[in-house]
């Protein structure tokens, strides 16, 4: 199938990310948002994502991941490729949700943990590593405290 | 209180194997979400159907399996649910059935058979594993009915009791001797047709069983599904006939034998468990 018929799909798991990442940054952590957000958003992208690899990922000519050119290859596919990105999508979110547990478990503010999500959301990793990096200054000064 | 340092949580030993085991039956249904969607968008067929036809079919009958060992677990007493033989066979379901069903997916999307496939060295050794896990499943789950007697809680109905006693053994055993007589190859070739045609196309709905010639797939679905009928047999025995659940399960096991014992004859003998015009 051609990449325009891909599209369609593509937008609507951007907004469904989008719509997670809103409700993480800006609504209240209420006892239930993470467990929506893991149950709802980030598992419909799972299972988008696990049914473009059940039907595509068998078909992709030359891929793998042992050489760039592989991933590549597997890239090249249209269905793999939003494959690809659904798979970013849902596992952004989801440590979004971890980090976002993690700092109110260790009474970061909500106005500090925003840009934390937003450069998870954007640009992962490096959200991941100023995330880290909040958590372990302040969580040795507890530990040396005795807290 | 830190967050650098991780300690996993000690396991409790009187909740693990129907943890082990819900977790199972979970991961099946969760498999079965992408599979039911992979089955609406992907024209591959295999034996004359949609390839995505039997990894449901397996998701489907191995969850049912793995919930109703969870909830004859639960039924159990502490000390028989703790023990190292219920945690053993819980697991031993949950991983081989997880094993399982990951091969039978990964062929579905190469558009290959899984069962009976000695195409390439690859496939005959995974034909030979998967033969390796399904017999661990059904030993264990016949385990787990021979210990039963001993293992239940004092609430339990005696119509219960002797359904469960009697579905894991009975639909352990005749599993067993169904499906190792048709993976043999002792009957026809290595297969489980017998005669008709060999396609699935024209099967009956749902479980595809062949409707033009003997399917040793029809005595193999009865012999396993024993060890969900009986059990619930005699529960619902307990509920509206108390007085009578224990004869009332034993006449329902002996049926249950003998739709096997007549279902296998059938297939045998070449013919359809149901013909269709």
């Amino acid at each position: 199938m051609e990449a325009a018929n891909w599209e369609l799909p593509f937008g609507i798991a951007n907004l469904a990310a989008m719509i997670g990442w809103v409700a993480l940054i800006f609504l209240p952590r209420w006892s239930w948002l993470l467990v929506a957000l893991r149950f709802g958003i980030i598992s419909l992208l799972s299972v988008a994502y696990a049914t473009l690899i059940f039907v595509f990922a068998a078909g992709a000519k030359g891929a793998g991941f042992s050489s760039l050119a592989g991933v590549a290859a597997l890239f090249a596919v249209s269905p793999l490729l939003l494959a690809g990105w659904i798979h970013y999508l849902a596992f952004d979110l989801f440590v979004g949700t971890v980090i976002a547990e993690k700092s109110d478990a260790h009474g970061l503010s909500r106005i500090l943990q925003t840009p934390i999500l937003l450069a998870t959301f954007m640009l992962g990793p490096l959200g991941y590593l100023i995330h880290i990096a909040s958590l372990s200054l302040p969580a040795r000064r507890a530990a040396q405290q005795g807290a | 209180m830190t967050t650098i340092a991780y300690q996993a949580p000690a396991r409790d030993k009187e909740t693990s194997a129907v943890t082990t085991l819900s977790a199972g039956a979970a991961i099946m249904i969760a498999l079965a979400l992408p599979t039911l969607a992979a089955h609406a968008l992907d024209a591959r067929t295999l034996i004359g159907v949609s390839v995505w036809d039997k990894p449901l079919k397996f998701e489907i009958s191995i969850a049912l399996h793995l919930a109703t060992l969870a909830l004859i677990v639960r039924m159990m007493t502490p000390e028989a649910r703790a023990s190292r033989l219920v945690r053993g066979v819980a697991l031993t379901n949950a991983f081989a059935g997880v094993g399982e069903i990951a091969y039978i997916l990964y062929q579905a999307g190469r558009g290959r058979a899984s069962h009976f496939n000695f195409e390439t060295p690859f496939e005959i050794a995974m034909y030979g594993l998967m033969g390796v896990g399904a017999a661990s499943m059904v030993i264990a789950t016949l385990l787990l009915g021979l210990s039963a007697p001993k293992s239940f809680a004092l609430e339990t109905g005696p119509g219960l009791k002797l359904g469960v006693v009697l579905g894991l053994t009975l639909g352990g055993a005749l599993t067993l001797v169904v499906a190792g007589l048709m993976s043999s190859g002792a009957i026809t070739q290595p297969g489980h047709w017998v005669g008709g045609v060999r396609s699935d196309a024209n099967g009956l709905p749902l479980v595809g069983w062949s409707t033009a010639g003997g399917d040793l797939r029809v005595p193999h679905f009865f012999a396993t599904h024993l060890v969900q009928a009986l059990p619930l047999l005699g529960f619902v025995a307990d509920r509206v006939m108390r007085h009578v659940s224990v004869p009332v399960v034993a006449i329902g096991a002996v049926f249950g034998v003998g739709v096997v014992a007549a279902t296998f004859a059938q297939a045998m003998m070449g013919l359809p468990f149901l013909a269709l015009p």
